[in-house]
């Protein structure tokens, strides 16, 4: 590499390393620019080494262009929650998925279970009703394996800075919170009272809170 | 300019600069060394020609600038900027007030509106 490009090579690394703690999309496009920028620049002089000075020249010291990369993001106490909210949108976008694709499922498998009980309490005569729609040991069973599952986007949503104060709590609460419920009105409530509508009500509520913050997520991480 | 003007002059292209950017944008879509050149190099609008490209980075996340890439003859693809409707109704509202802001500042300086 002759002189011009190390110095080039130089100026870039520089500006990257003074880069490093911004938006990594928007560091890239800034280098990107730059470097094209002085590939014009170069490509429609001579080429020599005075012109590739006087190019870096006209650039600027690299601190300034970094300082003016910082200035589109405002310094302060919040600046590391608005800084690491814009850094990695596509892991907590990820995580939001993953923890509702979850609280879905599990809502679903609930709705499902108690809606196919209810026939055979009003099909049959009081006692054999009531018996079935309590959960059978062997669904027990089912959902003491269940109940690890909605750990994980729990523990996403809970480890991501991205998401913070209301929207994470309720998050995180969306997916314990179908399980309790699930659990409460297939144990605990009388059978009969537990109609088709309050369970469909019920686990629709949830899944609109559920749904209400993961668009809010979405919408935060696209800023 | 004498040393202080410096930090006087960042202050004022905050807001300025980057609707001097959109209007340079308003006829044609532009590159970056193009832009550079017509906002001059005596450092009055860019503290260096660097400058301007995280400038453009933050127009194109705020919407009001978007790239092409266009095959040029001389050397690799070269990103065009361009405005988009956004972009033209901020220059817009940007063009309606600056004059009269400017000739406000102007009035004052010489001695106050009367």
């Amino acid at each position: 590499m002759n002189s011009s490009d190390n110095r080039v090579a130089t100026y870039l690394d520089d500006l990257a390393r003074m880069l490093s703690d911004i938006d990594p999309g928007e560091r890239d496009e800034v280098l990107a620019g730059i470097r094209e920028h002085l590939d014009a620049e170069i490509g429609s002089s001579d080429g020599g080494d005075a012109a590739v000075q006087a190019a870096l020249l006209r650039l600027g010291p690299p601190e300034r262009v970094a300082a003016e990369a910082r200035a589109g993001h405002p310094a302060g106490p919040g600046a590391a929650t608005a800084v690491a909210r814009v850094t990695h949108p596509t892991r907590t976008r990820v995580a939001t998925a993953v923890a509702l694709a979850l609280v879905v499922w599990l809502a679903l498998w609930i709705l499902v279970t108690r809606l196919a009980m209810l026939p055979l309490l009003y099909g049959g005569s009081g006692n054999e009703g009531v018996e079935a729609l309590l959960p059978h040991p062997s669904e027990i069973l089912l959902m003491v394996p269940l109940s690890p599952v909605w750990l994980v986007p729990l523990a996403l949503v809970l480890l991501a800075p991205e998401v913070s104060g209301r929207p994470k709590i309720w998050l995180a609460l969306s997916g314990p919170a179908v399980f309790v419920v699930g659990l409460v009105a297939g144990v605990w409530f009388d059978p009969l009272a537990v109609t088709t509508a309050v369970v469909v009500i019920g686990t629709l509520g949830v899944l609109g809170l559920a749904v209400a913050i993961a668009r809010r997520v979405w919408r935060e991480t696209s800023a | 300019m004498e040393p202080g003007d410096s930090a006087i002059l960042t202050h004022l292209r905050r807001g300025a600069l980057e609707h001097c950017v959109l209007a340079l944008l308003d006829g044609e879509p532009r590159y970056g060394l193009d832009i550079a050149r017509r906002l001059g190099d005596d450092g009055v609008l860019l503290a260096g020609e660097g400058t301007l490209y995280p400038l453009l980075a933050r127009l194109r996340k705020q919407g009001l600038v978007e790239t092409t890439w266009a095959e040029s003859t001389a050397g690799p693809p070269r990103r065009y900027y361009s405005l988009t409707a956004a972009g033209r109704i901020a220059l817009a509202s940007f063009q309606r007030t600056w004059t009269t802001f400017r000739d406000a500042v102007d009035a004052t300086l010489s001695g106050g509106q009367q």
